[in-house]
């Protein structure tokens, strides 16, 4: 009789600390079509276990008891919800995925990797050389573009691009700002910035392009109907594809010294032929951005 | 038709009520449908002005949406003022999604008061322009928040004119309809109610006593059959009038025939009487004269004024004898005879009597067949006719023409015949006299067979009433025609002789003359009977005179006592016909019984043929018409003694 108490105690003890063994915690912001191509190209690369726990299905979800219970070896954050449910999360690592503000965690967040929502801005600079532009109106805010911004003076720079920015830091600036760009630019890049780039200011940059005669570039392939010329989107398959590499890479223990943000390799280019046929553009086949 | 009859008549007629109702229901219906047209077309304006002004602002809102967001409110009111630019727009405002204006426009006229339409846009967010993070993601994004709100007011100052134009259109189209259906529906009901009306007019003149017009069957519904019924009516009636008419006709004629007869009667038993009485006093006077004559030597002065009162008392037996032909009493004796010949004879004794101014023309057929008639009686006609044609001819010189012939008369011919008796349909012959006389007026046409009327001096009204009665002994048949100033033609017809072939030359008619009277000795008892004792008188003396004796008679029942007494005796018995107590002929019946073979002679004012119609079984063995001179009554004697 002892020994079947015993038996039934530690039976009742290890079971659970076996069902709850897995390699990847993968937070999901909420059920989105986004999310689960993202999650299509992560699953299809390996065999590891994973709980997928969708945080819009529940009121309230501790993150940090979770991962202190479970154990996951990483942890998977789709989108920025589930990015910022795991910054107290320190011990282990998480590869965010399908996050604008994964730039602005990565300043608090050692232990975050991931995959950025922007192509990176060499392939714009390219693509305005091949639209043989010289001059690129840009409007952002330094506060969340700043370090992007960066990067695209350095690329513009070195292709002899002149970018002219104009700094925002609230949405209702942008359209008295686009104003002052007029005459002075021959394209308008419109960055994924949050600020400069609101449903109240979208119609002011491609009614600023369609008055001043110039292409506006843009980063979703949505844009496209309203007037854009031309965008880089990215591939969501392959943005899942990239972030199963890392996830590879943490689990074999080879990725652990270089926890660093990677540009989205999966990039398309795509252009509205009416509207640069209406604007006479072409574009380079030698200076395509996807080269 | 008085007007307000007229009127009266149309406006309870049945044309006028269904007017009346299809232009009442007319009314309603036009006004019912104007009425639904212009609230429809006033609801319909105010829901178009509403839609135009909601996309009007909504259009506004789609303008002022990157103002709106950027809260320019200078661009905002320059876009206000530009959509307040639109005709009847008052007001035009935009507001902030916290209810701040940034951008209003109200034009002078404006007035929260007054009637206006007014739309409210909620300015949103282009619903293409996605997030960053959706457009990313390619999820959905939220739900924006408005930015704003647009309101435009316009007045309905064009709304009202508008209605007041589909208010001006619609009642002139509807009253433009109404009085085209009413026309219309008066013009239809017209020509419906055509029969009607043609009915009641029909029936309307029947009831006034015209059944000659018709009710004119203008279709075959109801109104035509009545009409017909009512024509078919209308003949019955016609016919049912006509056959009144015509039995008034000849009921007025059977009484004019009664009258005309009950008067002949009446004259004739008073021209009888007259006639009696009038030759008895005759033959008492003649017969007296003569007897005076007669005891005069032949060369006496006083024989002279005896000859005239004998042919004075002559011609007084002629007008008695002329009124009894009048009745149809007179002395007859008809034979066949030629009226040629006697036409020719008596025109050229008149030839010598008329003025020599007056031409004759006879126009006499040769082959003119006999009629069966009295010769005196005829020559009468003859003269008649031809001194009347003479003596109308009043400014010389003029024209008597007599014409004969045959013709066949029918009764359609015959009806025209002035005599009340209409002979039988056949052939007659005719005697024309026409002259370009003075010609006769219409009352004197109706009072031409009046007896003792004349429009002469010397006449004695006689004449053409004797014509009258002597063609009506004889079954003919008198037409005149007469036109005054112009002349007058008289034919007279005569029915042909049914056993006399077609008339040649005739031996004249020779009336019993002294001459022919053999010269014998008579005796002898001879009864004379009269009621009149001075002819009673004369006659027995003259009868003595002949050689006979004589016994004598008061009357009928004297006369049989006496011949019962002397029976044997009595040769011939000399009876008058009309007498009290026992008239002649029951006398000679009496006779007769009681001798069969005695000879009686019958003296009679009245002629032998009516003698004759009124004798049924032995008729006398002579007759002698009173008044009768002695010469005659020798004759007759001695013809009745020398017959066996």
């Amino acid at each position: 009789m002892r020994r079947l108490t015993f038996i039934i105690l530690a039976l009742a003890t290890l079971l659970p600390s076996l069902a709850q063994a897995y390699d990847i915690l993968i937070l999901q912001s909420r059920r989105d079509p986004a999310y689960e191509d993202v999650l299509k190209g992560l699953r299809a690369g390996h065999n590891a276990s994973q709980r997928v726990l969708v945080l819009s299905d529940y009121a309230e979800v501790d993150v940090v008891r979770i991962v202190r219970e479970d154990r996951p070896r990483v942890i998977l954050a789709v989108g920025d919800a589930a990015l910022t449910a795991t910054r107290n999360v320190r011990n282990t690592p998480v590869v965010a995925v399908m996050s604008l503000g994964i730039n602005s965690h990565k300043r608090s967040h050692d232990n975050l990797t991931g995959v950025g929502m922007l192509a990176p801005p060499a392939r714009y600079i390219a693509m305005f050389k091949a639209m043989k532009i010289r001059r690129v109106g840009v409007i952002c805010n330094p506060a969340k573009s700043g370090w992007y911004l960066r990067l695209a003076r350095q690329a513009a720079e070195a292709a002899g691009i002149e970018l002219v920015v104009r700094e925002v830091s609230a949405p209702r600036e942008s359209i008295e700002r686009l104003s002052t760009l007029a005459g002075k630019v021959d394209a308008l890049w419109m960055l994924p910035d949050s600020t400069a780039v609101t449903r109240g200011t979208v119609e002011a940059y491609f009614r600023f392009g369609q008055e001043q005669n110039i292409p506006v570039v843009s980063f979703a392939a949505s844009y496209l109907g309203l007037g854009a010329a031309a965008v880089l989107e990215i591939d969501l398959l392959a943005i899942g594809r990239q972030a199963d590499a890392m996830v590879a890479e943490i689990l074999r223990g080879t990725r652990r010294e270089s926890m660093s943000l990677d540009f989205p390799k999966g990039i398309t280019l795509k252009t509205n032929s009416s509207v640069l046929k209406r604007l006479r553009i072409a574009i380079n086949e030698d200076d395509s951005p996807l080269q | 038709m008085p007007l307000c009859t007229r009127w009266s008549n149309f406006r309870t007629s049945f044309q006028f009520k269904l007017f009346l109702i299809f232009t009442l229901l007319t009314l309603l219906i036009t006004s019912l449908l104007s009425v639904l047209y212009i609230v429809t077309e006033n609801h319909k304006a105010h829901h178009l002005a509403a839609e135009q002004l909601q996309l009007r602002t909504q259009q506004l809102a789609e303008s002022i949406r990157l103002p709106l967001y950027a809260e320019n409110r200078e661009m905002l009111r320059q876009l206000a003022e530009q959509a307040a630019q639109a005709a009847e727009i008052r007001a035009v405002v935009i507001t902030a999604p916290d209810g701040r204006m940034l951008a209003g426009f109200y034009s002078p006229d404006y007035s929260a008061t007054a009637e206006s339409i007014s739309q409210s846009v909620s300015v949103q967010c282009n619903p293409q322009s996605d997030s960053v993070e959706s457009s990313l993601t390619g999820g959905h994004g939220t739900t924006s928040s408005p930015l704003g709100s647009v309101r435009m007011v316009r007045g309905t100052a064009d709304l009202s004119r508008a209605r007041l134009q589909v208010v001006m259109i619609s009642t002139s189209a509807a009253i433009a309809f109404w009085l085209t259906v009413s026309l219309l529906c008066h013009l239809v009901l017209r020509r419906v109610t055509r029969s009607f009306n043609t009915l009641v007019y029909g029936i309307n003149a029947m009831q006034d006593g015209n059944f000659i017009s018709r009710i004119g069957i203008e279709s075959d519904d109801e109104p035509g059959r009545a009409a017909r019924a009512v024509n078919n009516l209308a003949d019955a009636l016609q016919q049912r009038d006509e056959e009144n008419r015509r039995l008034q006709e000849e009921r007025m004629n059977l009484e004019r025939q009664m009258l005309q007869t009950q008067k002949l009667e009446s004259l004739g038993v008073m021209a009888g009487g007259i006639a009696h009485d009038f030759n008895n006093l005759l033959q008492a006077i003649l017969g007296n004269i003569e007897l005076a004559s007669m005891k005069l030597p032949a060369d006496a002065a006083p024989q002279k004024y005896i000859a005239n009162a004998i042919t004075s008392g002559k011609h007084a037996a002629h007008l008695t004898n002329l009124m009894l032909t009048y009745l149809g009493k007179g002395l007859t004796a008809k034979k066949e005879l030629n009226l040629n010949e006697l036409v020719r004879d008596n025109t050229e004794m008149l030839r010598t009597t008329t003025s020599a101014a007056v031409s004759t023309e006879l126009h006499l057929s040769p082959e003119l067949p006999a009629i069966t008639a009295d010769i005196a009686h005829i020559q009468q006609v003859v003269m008649n006719l031809i001194s009347n044609a003479a003596e109308s001819i009043l400014e010389q010189p003029g024209r008597v023409r007599i014409t004969t012939g045959t013709q066949n008369c029918d009764q359609a011919c015959l009806s025209a015949s002035l005599l009340e008796e209409k002979p039988e349909s056949g052939r007659y012959v005719f005697l024309e006299v026409s002259d370009n006389g003075c010609g006769m007026s219409q009352e004197t046409l109706q009072r031409l067979f009046d007896p003792f009327f004349t429009t002469k001096f010397t006449g004695r009204g006689l004449g053409m009433s004797a014509v009258m009665g002597i063609i009506r002994i004889h079954n003919g048949a008198l037409f005149v025609e007469s036109e005054p100033d112009k002349g007058t033609t008289f034919r007279a017809l005569f029915p042909v002789s049914e056993s006399a072939p077609p008339a040649t030359a005739q031996e004249p008619v020779i009336p019993p003359s002294e001459s022919t009277i053999p010269e014998s000795s008579l005796s002898g008892l001879v009864l004379v009977v009269d009621d009149e004792k001075p002819v009673l008188k004369i006659c027995t003396k003259m009868v003595q005179l002949c050689g006979f004796t004589v016994i004598t008679a008061c009357d009928g029942i004297d006369a049989v006592a006496k011949f019962r007494e002397h029976t044997d005796e009595i040769a011939v018995v000399l009876m008058d016909l009309t007498m009290p107590n026992m008239d002649g002929l029951a006398a000679m019946s009496e006779i007769y019984l009681i001798r069969p073979d005695i000879k009686v002679i019958i003296s009679s004012g009245f002629n032998k043929e009516e003698l004759s119609e009124r004798i049924t079984d032995q008729p006398p063995c002579g007759f002698i018409r009173k008044p009768y001179s002695m010469n005659v009554l020798e004759a007759e004697m001695r013809r009745v003694m020398l017959t066996d």
